[in-house]
C-alpha cells in the first residue's frame, strides 16, 4: 500500500494541473489513457511532483510510472528505500542507486537528456489527442 | 489588378479597455492607460529611471480565453488568444465550415514570452539546478508560441508565421497577411501583434537605453506625449490587436461586414543604425510612398495618419519631416493621430492596436485624440495633429510602423468602395 499523504499530494498536483476535483481521479487511473495527460503533460507533472518531494526523477525511471498508483509506489519507493513493497515499482532498487551515482559523477547529462528524449518522441501524436478535452 | 483584401473583424486587449468597444470608447476619450509601476515583485522601483506603463489590470486568463489554454502560454500569448477571439467571432468566421487550410495566422511580436523567460533564467542562475528548468519553457519562449496557439484554439491549419521586427513586427504581419492572400496562400488571415513584456529584465534595458520617459514618473497619465515639446521617451505598454484580414471575394461569398479595405504595403530598411533613425526623414518618407504606390493611391487622397510617434525626441521629429517631405502642402490638411499617445508603446502589438484605430476611423469618421499634445514642439508642428477627437471622412490612411534595426514599414487602409 502506498503512503496516503504521497497518493494525496500526487492526486492534489494532478487535479491542480488538469483543473478538476481530486476526488474524482482515482490510484488506478492511467495517466494517459484515463486522464487524457500526453507526453509533454506527464512531464510537467513529473516536475511537479519533483519539486514537492524534492526529488529528481531519472530518464529511465518514466517509462514505469503509467498510473497515478505506480507514481505514488515510485515516490514513496525513492523516499524511503527500506519501506518499499516492490508489487508496484518494477524496478526500484537498480533505478534509484544507478541515477544517484550518475547524478553525483555527471550532474548535468541526464539533466539534459530529459527533456529532450520523452517528448520529443511522442508529442507529434500527444498533443492531438489530448486537444479535445483541453478544448471543453 | 490585384486581388482585393479587407478586414472584417477586429479584436484588442489593450491598457485603455479588453475588447473593442471599450477600447474604441476610451481612445475617442482621449484617456490614457497609462499607470504608475509600483512594484516588479520582489523588486523594488527604486533602481529604474522610468515607473510608469501602459498596464492591462483587469485581464483574466480564465474569463477572456475561458479554457485552459491560457495556463499553458505566456503572458503575450494569452493576450493574442485574447484578441484573436473576439475578432474571429466579431467577423461571424466559422473556421469549422472554411477549408482549414485557407486560413492562415500571421503573429508580429517582438520580445516573446519574457514573462517565464526571466523567471527560469533567473532562477537557473541562482539555484543551478537545470532539472528545476520548467519543461515547458522552450515551447514558451519561442516567438511563435502565440501564432501556434491561436491556430490551435482556431483551427486554422493555413501558414502559420511569426514576424519579429521590433516595433513593426504587426505592422508587417498586416503587410505579409495580404500578400499571403495576394499570392493565392490563403483566403483569411488571422492577423495578430501582441507582446507583454513589461518584466523586470526587459523594462530595465530600455531604461537603460534611456528610450523611456522619466519625467512624469509621479503624472503617469502625462508620461506618453508624442509630438509634445515636453516628451522625454515613450512609455512601455503591453497588450495585443487582431484583425481578420480576407480576400474580398470570400468575405463577400460569406456575407461579411467589411470595416476597411487593405489596399498596400510597403517594408524597407534604413540599413542605418540599429535605433536611430535617419534625421532627414527620407528613409521614412521613402516607406510611406511606396506603400502609397504600392496601393495605387495618390498623396492627395491620404486623409488621416495613424503616425508610429512613440513619444522620442528624435523619431517624432523625424516623423513629422518625413510627413512634410511626402506631402509637402497638404501635410497640415491630413490629420494625424499617435494611438501610443493613450496606451503607451505596446512594441510588437503597437503596428495591430495602430491598424484597428487607423479602421475604426475610416469606418466610423471620428479619429481618436492625441493624448498630452499641449504645447507643440516646433519640430513636430503638422496641423492635423489635435488633442480633441476629430470628424472626418477618410478616403485613405497610412499606418506608420518604425522598428529598432533600422527597420521601417507602412501599410495603407482605404475606404472600403464595392
Amino acid at each position: 500500500m502506498a503512503d496516503q499523504t504521497i497518493v494525496d499530494k500526487i492526486t492534489q498536483a494532478l487535479a491542480d494541473y488538469l483543473k478538476r476535483d481530486a476526488a474524482t481521479i482515482r490510484a488506478t487511473h492511467h495517466l494517459r489513457d484515463d486522464l487524457g495527460l500526453d507526453s509533454m503533460a506527464v512531464i510537467e507533472l513529473l516536475y511537479k511532483i519533483e519539486e514537492t518531494f524534492d526529488l529528481q526523477i531519472p530518464d529511465q525511471d518514466l517509462s514505469a510510472m503509467t498510473t497515478v498508483r505506480s507514481v505514488s509506489a515510485y515516490v514513496e519507493q525513492r523516499l524511503d528505500p527500506a519501506k518499499s513493497s516492490p508489487t508496484d515499482s518494477r524496478k526500484p532498487a537498480p533505478a534509484k542507486s544507478a541515477s544517484t551515482a550518475k547524478q553525483k559523477a555527471a550532474p548535468a547529462k541526464p539533466k539534459l537528456a530529459k527533456p529532450k528524449s520523452a517528448p520529443a518522441a511522442k508529442s507529434k501524436k500527444a498533443p492531438a489527442k489530448l486537444k479535445p478535452k483541453r478544448k471543453a | 489588378m490585384a486581388v482585393r483584401v479587407v478586414i472584417t473583424g477586429l479584436g484588442i486587449v489593450s491598457p485603455i479597455g479588453i475588447g473593442v468597444s471599450a477600447f474604441w470608447k476610451a481612445a475617442l476619450a482621449g484617456q490614457s492607460g497609462i499607470s504608475a509601476i509600483t512594484s516588479f515583485d520582489p523588486f523594488p522601483m527604486d533602481g529604474y529611471r522610468s515607473k510608469v506603463a501602459g498596464q492591462i489590470r483587469d485581464f483574466s486568463p480564465e474569463l477572456h480565453i475561458g479554457s485552459q489554454q491560457g495556463d499553458r502560454v505566456d503572458r503575450y500569448a494569452q493576450f493574442a488568444l485574447a484578441a484573436s477571439r473576439e475578432a474571429i467571432a466579431d467577423s461571424s468566421l466559422r473556421i469549422d465550415k472554411e477549408l482549414p487550410h485557407r486560413v492562415g495566422v500571421i503573429v508580429g511580436a517582438g520580445m516573446g514570452g519574457m514573462v517565464m523567460g526571466e523567471r527560469e533564467i533567473t532562477q537557473l542562475y541562482e539555484t543551478h539546478k537545470p532539472h528545476r528548468v520548467h519543461p515547458n519553457f522552450i515551447p514558451t519562449i519561442t516567438l511563435n508560441s502565440a501564432s501556434g496557439i491561436v491556430a490551435m484554439a482556431s483551427g486554422a491549419k493555413g501558414p502559420n508565421l511569426t514576424i519579429s521586427t521590433a516595433c513593426s513586427s504587426s505592422a508587417h504581419a498586416l503587410g505579409q497577411a495580404l500578400q499571403c492572400i495576394r499570392a493565392g496562400q490563403a483566403d483569411v488571415v488571422i492577423t495578430v501583434g501582441a507582446d507583454a513584456s513589461i518584466t523586470p529584465l526587459v523594462f530595465a534595458g530600455f531604461c537603460s537605453m534611456r528610450a523611456l520617459s522619466s519625467k512624469f514618473n509621479d503624472q503617469p497619465e502625462r508620461a506618453s506625449r508624442p509630438f509634445d515639446r515636453a516628451r522625454d521617451g515613450f512609455v512601455m505598454g503591453e497588450g495585443a490587436g487582431a484583425l481578420i484580414v480576407e480576400s474580398l471575394a470570400h468575405a463577400k461569398k460569406r456575407k461579411a461586414k467589411i470595416y476597411a479595405e487593405l489596399s498596400g504595403y510597403a517594408a524597407t530598411s534604413e540599413a542605418y543604425h540599429m535605433v536611430i533613425p535617419r534625421e532627414d526623414g527620407e528613409e521614412v518618407a521613402t516607406t510611406m510612398k511606396l506603400a502609397l504606390k504600392a496601393a495605387d493611391i495618390s498623396p492627395s487622397e491620404v486623409d488621416y495618419i495613424n503616425a508610429h510617434a512613440t513619444s522620442t525626441n528624435i523619431g517624432d521629429a523625424v516623423e513629422t519631416k518625413a510627413i512634410r517631405n511626402l506631402f509637402k502642402n497638404r501635410a497640415d490638411k491630413i490629420a494625424i493621430s499617435a494611438t501610443k499617445s493613450l496606451v503607451g508603446h505596446t512594441l510588437g502589438a503597437a503596428g495591430a492596436i495602430g491598424a484597428i484605430a487607423t479602421t475604426l476611423a475610416i469606418q466610423s469618421g471620428h479619429i481618436h485624440p492625441t493624448a498630452n499634445y499641449d504645447d507643440p514642439d516646433p519640430d513636430c508642428q503638422l496641423n492635423g495633429i489635435s488633442r480633441s477627437p476629430q470628424e472626418r471622412k477618410i478616403r485613405a490612411a497610412l499606418l506608420n510602423a518604425f522598428g529598432f534595426g533600422s527597420n521601417n514599414a507602412a501599410v495603407v487602409l482605404t475606404r472600403f468602395k464595392a
